[in-house]
């Protein structure tokens, strides 16, 4: 039994920004590839790079997590 | 022994160990780290918070009991920012994490080195360069949980577990009566009620409550057979505390034979992994169906099915 993609494959499609700013906004964060983005700003566009960077994304999750409250209940058996 | 717990109801062992470690505690001042295994609603929860109750501070007051969901503790940081430096750090309390399986792996390996105490009293706890001491004269810690095989092995190994039993029908009779002592049950109601108990405490709460509601709507002070059977019709009480979806269950095995869990699943319309957990271990339990390859029916079931 063959495995894999079948021939011609691509998991990409083509869709122009117009139109995927219409189903997600102008604000959404969107998955480029790195290089690309690159050749596009050049090499030193350093703080455009760290916006979109994963490492600056999962410190954003870490930081919602510290805010999130912790349930707990107190209870003094003294007022009992 | 002192009887420590002469509110609640059955789990005589549990109440043995737990009342071994209150007469030690009051010697010693130091509780171990306890850890309450066993399905749900068995009273565990309720077990933890007797046992708080008979723990006292220093000047002889009762200690302040903490409850903590760890479902809702996502990190490290947080548990110390939000619990630690302002409920436990330099009191005198109890700490309860229920659901412990769902500790974050942080906190997790933390209460490795936290618990790894050897004979001593007291732990410093390093992380981010930041100290944080643990005082087990002052601070006493009790986990519960349903899941223990999710714990991670090495903190249950630091942990002393109390493991909890099913209830006899007559200890789940006396909880419904405890819960309703303006009630009178006559000509052997109890009887009838037990069996149709899921044999937990929780069960048993909530069957006293629907009674307490069908007297209270009637203007009653006494509860009798007659009025369990229309009890029984009116909010679908089923014999051996069944659901409807078990019903459904065993009607289909009855109708089909035996089935696969996937055919079962298919037919009821259910996951099959809620199919397994929260039905299938029960009717297995009742002896009402059995798994021999495929399930089936027992003659048990085949006897209540014909009743249903």
């Amino acid at each position: 039994m063959k495995r894999g993609r079948p021939k011609g494959y691509n998991p990409y499609t083509e869709i122009s920004y117009e139109e995927l700013s219409d189903w997600v906004g102008r604000k959404t964060k969107v998955p480029v590839s790195k290089k690309w983005l690159q050749s596009l700003m050049g090499e030193d566009n350093s703080p455009q790079k760290e916006d979109i960077s994963l490492d600056n994304d999962s410190e954003a999750t870490y930081s919602k997590d510290i805010d999130s409250k912790i349930e707990y209940t107190l209870t003094n058996f003294n007022n009992e | 022994m002192n009887n420590y717990f002469k509110d609640l109801i059955g789990q005589t062992a549990v109440k043995k160990k737990l009342s071994f470690y209150l007469d030690a505690f009051h010697k010693t001042s130091q509780a171990p780290f306890l850890l309450m295994a066993g399905a749900k609603g068995l009273g565990k929860t309720e077990f933890a918070k007797a046992f708080g109750k008979n723990l006292y501070n220093q000047d002889g007051e009762k200690r302040t009991f903490l409850e903590l969901n760890c479902s809702t503790i996502k990190n490290n940081e947080q548990f110390f920012e939000q619990i630690f430096l302002p409920l436990i750090a330099d009191n005198e309390i109890t700490i309860l994490f229920d659901e412990c399986h769902a500790l974050p792996a942080d906190l997790t390996m933390a209460f490795l080195t936290i618990f790894n105490t050897e004979a001593n009293s007291r732990k410093n706890f390093v992380w981010n360069d930041m100290s944080f001491e643990f005082n087990f004269k002052n601070q006493t810690f009790i986990f519960a949980t349903t899941e223990t095989d999710k714990i991670f092995p090495p903190l249950k190994d630091r942990l002393t577990t109390i493991d909890f039993e099913p209830y006899e029908s007559s200890e789940l009779s006396e909880i419904v009566k405890l819960c309703v002592p303006h009630l009178k049950f006559t000509d052997g109601v109890d009887e009838l009620i037990a069996p149709t108990i899921r044999g937990n405490a929780r069960s048993a709460v909530k069957r006293a409550k629907e009674i307490d509601l069908y007297c209270g709507a009637k203007g009653r002070s006494f509860f009798t057979k007659k009025d369990f059977e229309v009890l029984c019709d009116q909010v679908g009480i089923l014999p051996f505390g069944i659901t409807f979806t078990e019903k459904q269950i065993l009607q289909t095995l009855n109708s089909c034979g035996s089935a696969t869990l996937t055919g079962l699943a298919a037919k009821i319309g259910m996951s099959k992994t809620s199919l397994q957990k929260d039905h299938e271990l029960y009717l297995l339990g009742k002896n009402l169906i059995e798994i021999d390859g495929k399930r089936k029916i027992t003659s048990r079931g085949l006897t209540l099915c014909k009743a249903l």
